[in-house]
């Protein structure tokens, strides 16, 4: 690991939330691969809001890292709270960055993609519905990058972002430091 | 090394305007095959050329309507009346009718802002148009008159002059054969030394000194040369040369004949925008005149004499661009050096001027240099013609010696209101309020650089609406060769329209900043050096105006949010709290 | 042809405070790579020469703004082609283009050998800032061996003018403004109704991913590709360009 950690510990811990809005949890999983370096962190870090401890709204935190594009109506609501409740917010990943994947919709009309999805295809039952259950958000007419919805602050690459990347990126933030990567560490794939 | 399109087509332009007569639009599969086989040019290089110009977009229609997208047309109604006549044919700007009678659009400044609101139709100027009058063209196109039959009254194009001076006097009193009958008028070094002798600067805007450029020209070892003047005056709120087209061809004939027999070019083109092609038969005859009066000199002394015609690009008034049009090219200006006189038409030495330009050098010419340095300031010697347009009692022309401040030719121009902001030079000029301090300062290459155009806004303008119109108008108009301008116009605009929606945030013009920086210092030629221009003006001048449209929020999305729910809400039915987003949150603290 | 220090080079330019020489007709950017000083550029080729749309390569010479690839070296020209305003300049014209297309880079074949992308890299940009484009144009897969993204085309020209320089002519810009896009050059504007075959220099020449072999995406793993571990400013011009 080329970053350092602080060689101070913080007079608090780093509060840190995560969420997945239209991604795959690679980015996640990614996370997750900064094992057993997990543990040094947790030394400086606690987690609020995060599939990592399952919490269901988000408190004052210092760092938001947002996984995935905008694609529906709660997308938009957890990503505001989020950005209302963090001093720094991170997109994480090609989707959050620019929709990624999800984003190829947007060369189609939802409103034609749903139909054919849910009623005119060959395949679906006669009779079949577009879902109208309220628990379900609405979709958005396109995908979109978390910038065009709330300020961003820091961008993570890569598909996923290594575990690499994002300790790098944490221990520079916690140093104090802006964030640097060195060139074989900048991926956007 | 290979550039990217060494094929020259010279007259495809023209070629193309016939395909579109014949066949209504260029692009048509037997138009393409036939222009094709004409050039000896693959259909892609055609279609690349079709594809460049706005008037070779237009669906093929019996009538072909294109209202002015200008500010100063917008300030007199312009959208109301393009609503007017849509509605009547129940159709959208942009649409055609299911008929495909009628096509309605919006095209770029055509060089009538002293008669706004104009459009055109099928090429032809409607200037001065009022509710009436669209009715009666609704009833012209319902009874199915043709074009050509319609009242010749609806296409008079007023030349309104307030203000003669020497120039336009000489111009009135003096026939151009007298002067090109000099003997002066036969000696190449002659006519040089009385242009650099009247210290002559180039009307066209950049005030580069002619007899300079055409030095640099007749220096070349390659004796075959071409003069062209530029005729494309399609920077927004120009019109000073339409009228020397019109009213004084021979002179701006003998001009350009007097500037080719100076730099040793053998032919002379006349590069004239589209919008003004309803002249042409005036310039033809007055090209015949000139020519004739050339009959008595030996064959290798006459210069031929050429007009033609572009099709609706603004960026083709920049000379390589112009250039590469004449050779039937897209209109993208050339990637400098060489520059035009060493390379120009065709590979070879070039001089590009102003038509303004060369009707004064005929006057110099023809009255003498002393005449002309007599007038202007030492550094912007001679009278000049200038347009002034927007909230004026008498939009129009007005001949003042540079100099004159420009406080004084508002005056002159009789304000309808209190001026409040003024634009000098045109969009890619300078935007600037209209204090006692810049009233106060003359308009001259050395102090406050004008091509002849100033706009005047008064206090019931929003200078944030006029940098919009401009930001579309530069949208519009980037040839998209380079990246900063193809991508950087592009999100001035954007960020205009989320203004205009109100969504826009400081931080929307932060963003913005590095575009602006990078348009600005990396773009390949004039335009997108200068597309910049309004909105620095903009936050330099009319901070306070701009920041009344910026919402307190710390970031807005720049698109409605609630609306992009709306087709599925549409397809769902719904209508609970979830099945809407508010645009409008609670302001965030500042971080 | 290859910029190479001619050996009659003796007249000399400065370059980021050194002296560099070059031969007549060198531009700077040419002269510049000939020395072993890399500026950044995507649409000059060694092979193409300058194309001047990218504007990457700019630089400051005498206190003004030009475009390296198309500014001849004069003797005494005092030339910075490293600054914070550079960089940042440059940044943002790869911001641009990274808005103004769709590149969705973990689904492109060129991933890893892209030059913009590594660029990019290079140039420190973790993303576009700009609100992204998406465009629409439409995916040319009518050749049957090349298939061509016109959303992923950054307008360098350079298979334009490799296809001309090899008497073929197949492609083309046109259109205007942001509506500026490749041709080609067929009645049909088909790349398979032209006569591009697979072995021309203009099929392999795209630094980009916007003109690609048909079957041949992900060729080689991450951590195996071009620019995966060093960016084009430290390789030789055989391992730099397509
Ligand atoms: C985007 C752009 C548009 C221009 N449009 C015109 C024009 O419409 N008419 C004109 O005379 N010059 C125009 N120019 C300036 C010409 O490039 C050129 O400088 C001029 O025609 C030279 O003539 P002059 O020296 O007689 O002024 C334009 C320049 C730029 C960059
Ligand atoms: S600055 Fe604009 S108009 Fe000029 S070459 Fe570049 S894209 Fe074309
Ligand atoms: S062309 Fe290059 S930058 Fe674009 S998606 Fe492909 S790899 Fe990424
Ligand atoms: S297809 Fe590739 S080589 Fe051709 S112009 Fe586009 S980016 Fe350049
Ligand atoms: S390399 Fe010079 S402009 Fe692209």
């Amino acid at each position: 690991m080329t970053a350092t950690a602080p060689t101070t510990t913080p007079p608090r811990k780093i509060r840190i939330a995560t969420a997945s809005l239209a991604g795959c949890f690679g980015c996640h999983m990614s996370f997750a691969d900064i094992d057993t370096r997990l543990l040094a962190l947790s030394e400086w870090v606690t987690f609020d809001r995060s599939p990592l401890t399952d919490w269901k709204t988000v408190g004052e935190c210092d760092i938001a890292l947002i996984e995935g594009g905008v694609c529906n109506a709660e997308n938009v609501e957890v990503l505001r709270a989020f950005r209302r409740a963090a001093r720094i917010l991170v997109a994480v990943g090609a989707c959050a960055i620019n929709g990624g994947l999800p984003a190829q919709r947007n060369h189609h009309r939802v409103e034609a993609l749903l139909t054919h999805v849910f009623e005119t295809d060959r395949h679906l039952a006669p009779g079949s519905r577009v879902p109208n259950d309220p628990e379900l958000p609405l979709l958005l007419e396109h995908v979109h990058p978390i910038h065009e919805i709330v300020r961003v602050d820091y961008y993570l690459p890569g598909c996923p972002p290594t575990a690499e990347v994002i300790w790098t990126f944490l221990m520079d933030l916690l140093a104090g430091r802006e964030p640097h990567f060195p060139y074989p560490m900048l991926r956007y794939d | 090394m290979a550039t990217e399109r060494q094929r020259t087509a010279p007259g495809l332009l023209a070629a193309l305007h016939q395909a579109r007569l014949r066949w209504g639009n260029p692009l048509e599969e037997p138009a393409l095959a036939e222009l094709s086989a004409a050039f000896a040019l693959p259909p892609g290089e055609i279609a690349a050329t079709a594809s460049f110009y706005h008037f070779f977009q237009t669906p093929p229609a019996r009538y072909q309507i294109h209202f002015i997208d200008h500010v100063v047309d917008h300030h007199a109604g312009i959208e109301a009346l393009c609503n007017r006549l849509c509605a009547a044919f129940a159709i959208q700007p942009g649409e055609r009718t299911a008929d495909a009678h009628l096509f309605v659009g919006w095209t770029a400044c055509a060089g009538l802002s002293d008669q706004a609101p104009a459009a055109i139709v099928n090429g032809r100027p409607l200037p001065a148009l009022t509710p009436e009058r669209i009715d009666a063209i609704i009833d012209a196109i319902r009874a199915q008159i043709p074009v050509a039959e319609w009242p010749a009254e609806w296409f008079a194009v007023a030349n309104p002059v307030y203000r003669r001076g020497p120039l336009l006097t000489w111009l009135h009193a003096t026939p151009a054969a007298a002067v090109l009958e000099q003997l002066s008028a036969r000696e190449p070094e002659a006519i040089l030394q009385a242009v650099a002798d009247a210290g002559l600067r180039g009307r066209g805007g950049a005030g580069f000194p002619t007899a300079t450029k055409w030095r640099f020209c007749r220096e070349t070892a390659d004796p075959t040369r071409y003069l062209i003047c530029n005729a494309d005056e399609g920077e927004p709120g120009t019109f000073k040369d339409r009228l020397l087209l019109t009213h004084y061809p021979d002179h701006l004939f003998a001009g350009m004949t007097l500037a080719a027999r100076a730099i040793g070019a053998q032919t002379a083109m006349l590069y004239l925008r589209y919008e003004y092609q309803y002249l042409l038969p005036k310039l033809e005859a007055a090209r015949e005149r000139i020519l004739a009066a050339q009959s008595q000199l030996p064959p290798s002394e006459r210069i031929t004499l050429e007009i033609a015609l572009g099709a609706g690009a603004y960026v083709c008034g920049e000379e390589s661009a112009l250039i590469e049009s004449l050779e039937g090219k897209p209109g993208r200006p050339r990637v400098r050096p060489p520059f035009p006189v060493t390379s120009g038409y065709l590979g070879q030495p070039t001089v590009v001027n102003n038509v303004e330009t060369l009707v004064a050098v005929a006057a110099i010419v023809g009255n003498g240099p002393q005449w002309w340095r007599s007038m202007g300031t030492p550094d912007s010697s001679g009278p000049k013609l200038f347009c002034v347009s927007g909230d004026v009692a008498r939009p129009g022309l007005y001949e003042f010696p540079y100099g004159v401040a420009l406080g004084d030719l508002i005056t002159a121009a009789r304000p309808l209101g209190t001026p409040y902001a003024i634009q000098v030079s045109g969009p890619s000029g300078t935007l600037l309020p209209a204090t006692p301090e810049q009233l106060a300062r003359p308009l001259a290459f050395e102090a406050l650089p004008c091509n002849g155009t100033v706009m005047v806004f008064d206090e019931r303008r929003d200078p944030v609406a006029i940098v919009r119109h401009f930001a579309r108008f530069f949208a519009h108009e980037s040839c998209g060769f380079c990246t900063p301008c193809r991508v950087g116009t592009q999100l001035i605009a954007k960020t205009f329209a989320k203004i205009a929606a109100g969504y826009a945030t400081r931080f929307d013009l932060e963003r913005l900043a590095p575009a602006l920086e990078a348009m600005r210092l990396a773009s390949n030629c004039g335009f997108g050096l200068s597309a910049g221009n309004p909105v620095r003006d903009l936050i330099a001048y009319f901070r306070p105006r701009l920041d009344a449209h910026l919402q307190p929020h710390d970031f807005l999305p720049a698109f409605s949010l609630d609306a992009e729910l709306a087709a599925t809400r549409r397809l769902t039915g719904r209508d609970d709290t979830h099945a809407h987003l508010a645009q409008f949150e609670q302001p965030e603290a500042a971080r | 042809m290859a910029p190479m220090t001619s050996p009659f080079a003796s007249e000399t330019f400065t370059l980021d405070g050194k002296p560099t020489p070059f031969a007549p007709g060198q531009t700077v950017l040419e002269a510049a790579l000939a020395a072993g000083h890399y500026i950044p550029h995507l649409c000059w080729h060694p092979e193409m020469g300058n194309h001047g749309s990218c504007r990457l390569c700019v630089v400051e010479a005498n206190g003004r703004i030009h475009a390296s690839c198309a500014l001849p070296a004069q003797p005494g020209l005092q030339v910075v082609s490293k600054s914070e305003t550079l960089t940042r300049v440059r940044r943002t014209l790869l911001e641009m283009l990274f808005a103004e297309g769709n590149h969705f880079c973990p689904g492109c074949e060129k991933s890893g050998d892209c030059l913009l992308q590594a660029l990019a890299y290079a140039h420190g940009m973790t993303a576009s800032h700009f609100d992204p484009f998406y465009p629409q144009r439409r995916i040319d897969a009518s050749h049957p061996d090349l298939w061509l993204d016109p959303n992923r085309c950054i307008l360098c020209g350079l298979c334009v003018r490799a296809s001309l320089a090899e008497g073929k002519e197949a492609l083309v810009i046109g259109g205007r403004g942001i509506a500026s896009r490749l041709l080609a050059t067929s009645p049909s504007g088909l790349l398979g109704d032209t006569a591009l075959a697979a072995t021309d220099r203009a099929a392999r020449i795209c630094p980009v991913g916007a003109l690609n072999f048909k079957e041949v995406g992900f060729a080689s793993p991450i951590g195996k590709r071009r620019f995966d571990h060093r960016p084009p400013e430290a390789m030789s011009d055989k391992e730099r360009y397509t």
